[in-house]
C-alpha cells in the first residue's frame, strides 16, 4: 500500500506532472509563471482547493453518486462542488482576513475554471482510487504543478533580465522552455 | 446587406482571426494540445466545443437578466456542465474510439477557459443573436486552430493521417516519424512554431504599415513643400 | 548590446579564444572516437559542426544581429557529434545540430540567453524523434555488428577497454584518457570548475557503492564522464556560484544514477537539460542578494571565492 501510495505521488510529480506531460491548468500555469510571486500565490491555493476538492468529491462520489448509480452526473455534480466550496472560501477569506485575501484571493475566482483542479478529481474518479489514493495524488499533483510553476517563474524571470527577440517575449518563449522540460521529464517514464 | 447583419458577421469573423482563441488569447491550451496527437481526435474536441460554446451561450444570454452577480459562477458553470455531459453521452454512444481516445479532456471542456470565458466576457452581457454568432466564430476559431497542430503532428509524427471512427482511411504522408511529436512534448513544439510565426508576421505587418504610414506623410510633405514653391 | 556569457574564470579572454580552447580540448575525444569507428565518426562530426554553424550564421541573419564568428555554434556541433552513435544515418546530425541551434539557442535570442545546454537539447530530441536510429551502437572496428552499450551489459567489458575506450557507444564518450586528456587541459587553462566533474562523479559513485552497483564501472561507462566534463560545465547554463555549481552537480549526480539504476537506461542528457532548468532557482538561493546585477558585481564575487 505504502509503494503504491509513493508511485502515485513520484507520479503525478515526475511522470504524469500536470504541466509538462498531462497537460491541465496550462492558462494559469502561463498566466501567473511571470513572477515568482504570484506563481507562489498561485500554487499555494491551487494545492489548497485541489486537496479539499478531492477530498470533497471522493466523499461526494462514493457516498451519494455510486448508491444512486448516478455516475454520469460526476462532471456536474464535481464542478458544482468545486465553485461553491471555492465561493465559500472566497468569502471566509474576504470576511476574516483581508491581508490574506489581498494577496491569495485574487486567485481564487480562476481557479474554479482551472482545469487542474476538474482534472485531478476526474481522474480520481476514472481510476477509481481509494481515500488514501486520492488524497496522494490531489495533493502531490498540486505540488507538481507548484514546482512547474515555480521552476517556469524562475526562467521567466531571468529571460526578462536577458532580454529575448522582439516575437518571443512572454508566453511564446515559456511554452518553448515548457517544451524543453516536457522533453527533459520523458525520461522519467519508466521511473513507475 | 444592413449593418446588423455586417456586425453579426464580424461577431463571428473575430474568433477566426484577430481574436483567435488559441493563438491570441491564449485560452483552451490545456485540450489543444493534450488530444492533438491524431485529427480524428482534434475534429470531435472541436465540435464538442463548438456544440457546448454555442448552446451555453445562447442559454446564458437568454437568462442573463435573471441571474444575480453573487452567484454567476456556478450557475454558469453548471448549464457548461450540462452540455458537455449530453455531448459526452453523444460522443459515447456515436464514437466510441474516438471518446476513448479523448479521455478525460471531454470532460474537462467544462473547465476549458474558452466557454467561461465568452459566458462572463460576452454572453451575460449581450443578446441571443450576437452571442450565437460569438460562440460559433470562437469555436470554429478553436477548431481550425488545433487542426493545424493536429495536422503537423499527425502528418510528422505518425507520417501519416489515418481515420478510423468519423471515416475509415490512412494517408501515407511521410517515410519515417518524427516520433517526439507524438510525445507531450510535440504538443509544446508544435504551438511553439505557429505562435512565434503568427506573433512574427503580425509584427512584421505592423512594422510595415507603420513605415508606410511614414512614407506617406513624408510625400504629401514634399508635395505640399513644392506646392508651396 | 554587449553579451556577458556569464562568469568565466578567465574574464579578460573574450568568447572566442575561450571556445576555440574547448575546442581543443574536445579534439583528443574526437580523434579518439575516429580511430575506434573509422571515417563516418569524421562524416557525423564535420556535418554536425557545419550544420551548427550554418544554422546559427541565417539565423543570427533573422535575428539582425552581427554574424561574427564566436566559435560557440562550433562547440556544440561538436559536442553534440561526440555524443551521438556512430552508426547514426548522416542526416540525423544535420538535423540535430539544426534542431539545437533553432530551438534552444536562436529563440532565446543566441549565446548566453539559452536556458537549456544546446547539444544535450538536440541529443534529447533526436532520442525522442528517431529512437530506433539512436539506440543501436557499433562495436568499435566492426562495421555493422550492432553491440548493446556498456550500460546496457554492465559488466561484459574489462576496466581497461572502458577507460581506453575499445567499447561499443558515443562517438566521443568511450574513451575516457582522451576525456580526462580534454578535461585537464580545460582546468589548467582555467576555464571550468574542477568541483563540478569532482563533485558530480563523487556523487554518482556513493550512489552506486550505497546501492550495491559496481562503482568504477559506472563512472568509466556511458557519457558520464563526458557530460562531467564537458555539458556539465557549460557557462551559460550553470549557477553562477560555487556553491550552486555543487549542487547543480550533485543534483545531476543523482539523477543519472536514479534512472540508470532504477529506469535502466542512460539519460544523462535528459537530466542535463532538466538540470539546468533549475539553474535559475537554484541561482535565487545560491546568489547573495543581487541577482542580475551587472558583471561587475558579479566578477567582484568571483575574486573572493
Amino acid at each position: 500500500m505504502a509503494g503504491d501510495l509513493i508511485s502515485i505521488a513520484i507520479g503525478a510529480i515526475l511522470v504524469n506532472n500536470f504541466v509538462f506531460a498531462r497537460f491541465l491548468g496550462l492558462c494559469p500555469f502561463f498566466g501567473a509563471s511571470n513572477n515568482w510571486n504570484n506563481s507562489m500565490g498561485m500554487g499555494v491555493m491551487v494545492i489548497f482547493v485541489m486537496v479539499c476538492s478531492t477530498v470533497l468529491s471522493w466523499l461526494v462520489d462514493t457516498f451519494v453518486l455510486i448508491p444512486m448509480n448516478a455516475r454520469y452526473l460526476e462532471n456536474l455534480v464535481f464542478i458544482v462542488v468545486i465553485a461553491v466550496f471555492v465561493q465559500l472560501v472566497e468569502m471566509i477569506i474576504r470576511k476574516y482576513s483581508p491581508s490574506l485575501y489581498k494577496s491569495l484571493g485574487i486567485w481564487l475566482p480562476l481557479i474554479v475554471v482551472n482545469c487542474a483542479v476538474l482534472g485531478v478529481v476526474t481522474i480520481n474518479a476514472g481510476e477509481n482510487y481509494a481515500f488514501s489514493q486520492a488524497l496522494v495524488n490531489g495533493l502531490f499533483s498540486g505540488i507538481g504543478f507548484m514546482f512547474a510553476l515555480l521552476l517556469m517563474a524562475t526562467i521567466r524571470e531571468r529571460l526578462d533580465l536577458m532580454g529575448v527577440p522582439e516575437s518571443m517575449k512572454g508566453v511564446p518563449i515559456a511554452i518553448v522552455v515548457a517544451a524543453g522540460f516536457s522533453m527533459a521529464f520523458r525520461a522519467f517514464v519508466g521511473l513507475i | 446587406m444592413s449593418s446588423e447583419n455586417v456586425s453579426l458577421w464580424d461577431e463571428f469573423f473575430k474568433g477566426i482571426g484577430r481574436m483567435n482563441p488559441v493563438y491570441v488569447l491564449l485560452l483552451g491550451l490545456c485540450s489543444s494540445l493534450a488530444i492533438t496527437t491524431r485529427m480524428e481526435n482534434a475534429i470531435v474536441m472541436g465540435i464538442g466545443v463548438i456544440f457546448c460554446l454555442v448552446c451555453s451561450n445562447i442559454i446564458i444570454s437568454a437568462i442573463r437578466r435573471f441571474v444575480p452577480e453573487d452567484v454567476r459562477i456556478p450557475v454558469f458553470i453548471s448549464i457548461i456542465s450540462g452540455f458537455v455531459t449530453l455531448f459526452g453521452f453523444i460522443a459515447r454512444a456515436y464514437m466510441p474510439a474516438i471518446y476513448v481516445a479523448l479521455g478525460i479532456y471531454l470532460p474537462l471542456i467544462t473547465v476549458n477557459c474558452n466557454l467561461y470565458g465568452r459566458a462572463e466576457a460576452f454572453a451575460q452581457n449581450n443578446p441571443v443573436m450576437p452571442t450565437f454568432m460569438d460562440g460559433l466564430g470562437i469555436g470554429a476559431g478553436y477548431t481550425l486552430a488545433i487542426l493545424g497542430i493536429a495536422f503537423v503532428r499527425e502528418a510528422l509524427g505518425f507520417g501519416e493521417i489515418m481515420f478510423q471512427d468519423l471515416a475509415q482511411f490512412t494517408i501515407k504522408i511521410l517515410p519515417f516519424q518524427v516520433g517526439v511529436l507524438q510525445q507531450p512534448a510535440g504538443g509544446y513544439i508544435v504551438m511553439a512554431g505557429y505562435l512565434i510565426s503568427f506573433t512574427y508576421l503580425s509584427k512584421r505587418k505592423e512594422r510595415k504599415r507603420k513605415e508606410d504610414i511614414a512614407e506617406e506623410r513624408k510625400r504629401t510633405m514634399e508635395n505640399r513643400v513644392k506646392g508651396v514653391n | 548590446m554587449e553579451v556577458s556569457i556569464g562568469p568565466h574564470i578567465r574574464g579578460d579572454w573574450d568568447t572566442k579564444r575561450i571556445m576555440l580552447c574547448v575546442v581543443l580540448a574536445l579534439i583528443p575525444s574526437a580523434v579518439a572516437g575516429i580511430y575506434y569507428f573509422g571515417y563516418t565518426a569524421l562524416e557525423i562530426i564535420v556535418l554536425s559542426v557545419l550544420g551548427a554553424q550554418i544554422t546559427e550564421l541565417i539565423g543570427l541573419k533573422v535575428l539582425g544581429k552581427p554574424t561574427e564568428f564566436d566559435g560557440s555554434a562550433m562547440v556544440t556541433g561538436l559536442i553534440l557529434a561526440l555524443i551521438l552513435p556512430p552508426s547514426a544515418p548522416l542526416w540525423v546530425p544535420i538535423v540535430g545540430a539544426a534542431f539545437a541551434m533553432v530551438f534552444f539557442k536562436l529563440l532565446f535570442g543566441g549565446l548566453g540567453k539559452n536556458i537549456f545546454n544546446p547539444a544535450a537539447g538536440g541529443r534529447v530530441f533526436l532520442l525522442l524523434s528517431f529512437a530506433a536510429v539512436m539506440a543501436s551502437f557499433p562495436a568499435p572496428g566492426a562495421d555493422a555488428v550492432t553491440a548493446a552499450s556498456p550500460l546496457a551489459s554492465t559488466g561484459s567489458y574489462s576496466y581497461m577497454d572502458l577507460f581506453l575506450g575499445n567499447v561499443s557507444g558515443s562517438i566521443g564518450e568511450t574513451c575516457k584518457l582522451a576525456i580526462i586528456i580534454g578535461g585537464v587541459i580545460l582546468i589548467a587553462l582555467g576555464l571550468i570548475d574542477y568541483a563540478v566533474p569532482l563533485v558530480y562523479a563523487l556523487t554518482c559513485m556513493v550512489i552506486a557503492l550505497v546501492a550495491g552497483a559496481d562503482s568504477l564501472y559506472h563512472l568509466l561507462s556511458g557519457g558520464l564522464l563526458f557530460a562531467a566534463f564537458f555539458m556539465a560545465t557549460d557557462y551559460v547554463t550553470t549557477p553562477i556560484t560555487r556553491r550552486g555549481r555543487v549542487i547543480f552537480a550533485a543534483g545531476l549526480g543523482v539523477l543519472t544514477m536514479v534512472t540508470r539504476l532504477m529506469v535502466g537506461t542512460e539519460s544523462i542528457s535528459f537530466m542535463i537539460l532538466f538540470m539546468n532548468g533549475l539553474v535559475p532557482m537554484i541561482d535565487r538561493f545560491t546568489v547573495p542578494r543581487s541577482f542580475g546585477q551587472p558583471k561587475k558585481e558579479r566578477r567582484a564575487r568571483k575574486n573572493e571565492q
